[in-house]
């Protein structure tokens, strides 16, 4: 998928663990796993809302558009 | 989904539970009567019971005796409480189907007919087994998984399958007795009776599969929703 989750490099950034943004933004850390590691199908405005008020950033910082080959 | 909100299914369970149990002891106990009528049967004993499917009348009209049955068996038509004289007349029998059940000193066919009984016991047991596992994980609270779509298929094959299997295998049986003995009087063929229902049913639960398959998306696509 185009779509690349850059939750770490955010959390680098912020100086956050998993486990801290976790209880901070009020999912589970499964959750918050599986969108880390991009395998995430969706995401809900609600969570993305709590996560850029955490993290202190736009929701663009958190998603970007990577373009990849389209398989034919 | 707790478990407070599926009383229907824990009601299933449990009729699941005690059909399969009455099932297996069933089997056993055939199993057991096989076994003991085979093993301590007297050399010129018979084997009681051996029932197979034939039909009477017009379907073995092209051998020389046709509408076999309306002339071993004439009619009489007398008028119920709620009809009329003279409003119906001659009646005709043209084709019954029935059970035919006699005593065999053969073994084989004997236990042609009690192994082909078996395996529909079988079937049917693993039916109802994986019946029970889907109400588990409905139970569960997680029945909208592939595996369970998997085993929805599993059963609308097995219920199509046995419907076409069993009639041929009865058949096949009733031929056999019938290539042995002619009941006197009232000619017989071996029956075919295909049946709409089980293919029918058997057609409805892979519908239900594969609305399944769309529910397992849809749960797929809302559990992996941040």
């Amino acid at each position: 998928m185009p779509i690349k989750v850059r939750l770490d490099m955010l959390m680098v950034q912020r100086r956050i663990t998993l486990t801290e943004l976790s209880a901070r933004v009020g999912i589970t850390l499964a959750n918050l796993s599986i969108l880390k590691t991009g395998k995430a199908r969706a995401i809900r405005f609600s969570t993305l809302d709590a996560l850029c008020r955490v993290l202190e950033c736009q929701p663009g910082d958190i998603l970007t558009f990577e373009e990849t080959e389209v398989d034919p | 989904m707790s478990r407070r909100r599926w009383p229907a299914a824990r009601i299933a369970k449990l009729w699941l539970e005690i059909a399969i149990g009455v099932l297996a002891l069933a089997g056993a106990v055939m199993v057991v009567l096989l076994l003991v009528g085979l093993v301590w049967r007297p050399p010129d004993a018979y084997l009681s019971d051996l029932t197979v499917q034939v039909s009477v009348g017009e379907q073995i009209s092209r051998v020389p005796a046709p509408r076999a049955l309306a002339a071993a068996m004439p009619l009489k038509i007398s008028a119920a409480p709620s009809g009329e004289p003279d409003e119906f007349r001659n009646p005709m029998l043209v084709k019954t189907f029935g059970e035919l059940r006699l005593d065999t000193s053969n073994a084989g066919l004997y236990c042609s007919s009690m192994l082909s009984l078996l395996g529909a016991v079988a079937v049917v047991l693993w039916l109802l087994w994986t019946l029970r596992a889907l109400v588990v994980s409905a139970l569960d609270g997680a029945p909208f998984t592939r595996r369970n779509v998997r085993r929805l298929s599993t059963i609308g094959f097995a219920i199509i399958g046995l419907g076409l299997v069993a009639p041929v295998l009865q058949y096949l049986l009733a031929r056999a007795v019938l290539a042995r003995a002619a009941v006197e009087g009232l000619p017989m063929a071996p029956a075919f009776r295909l049946s709409a229902d089980p293919i029918l049913g058997g057609l409805l639960v892979l519908v239900l599969a594969a609305v399944f398959s769309y529910g397992v998306d849809i749960e797929e696509e809302r559990s992996l929703t941040i």
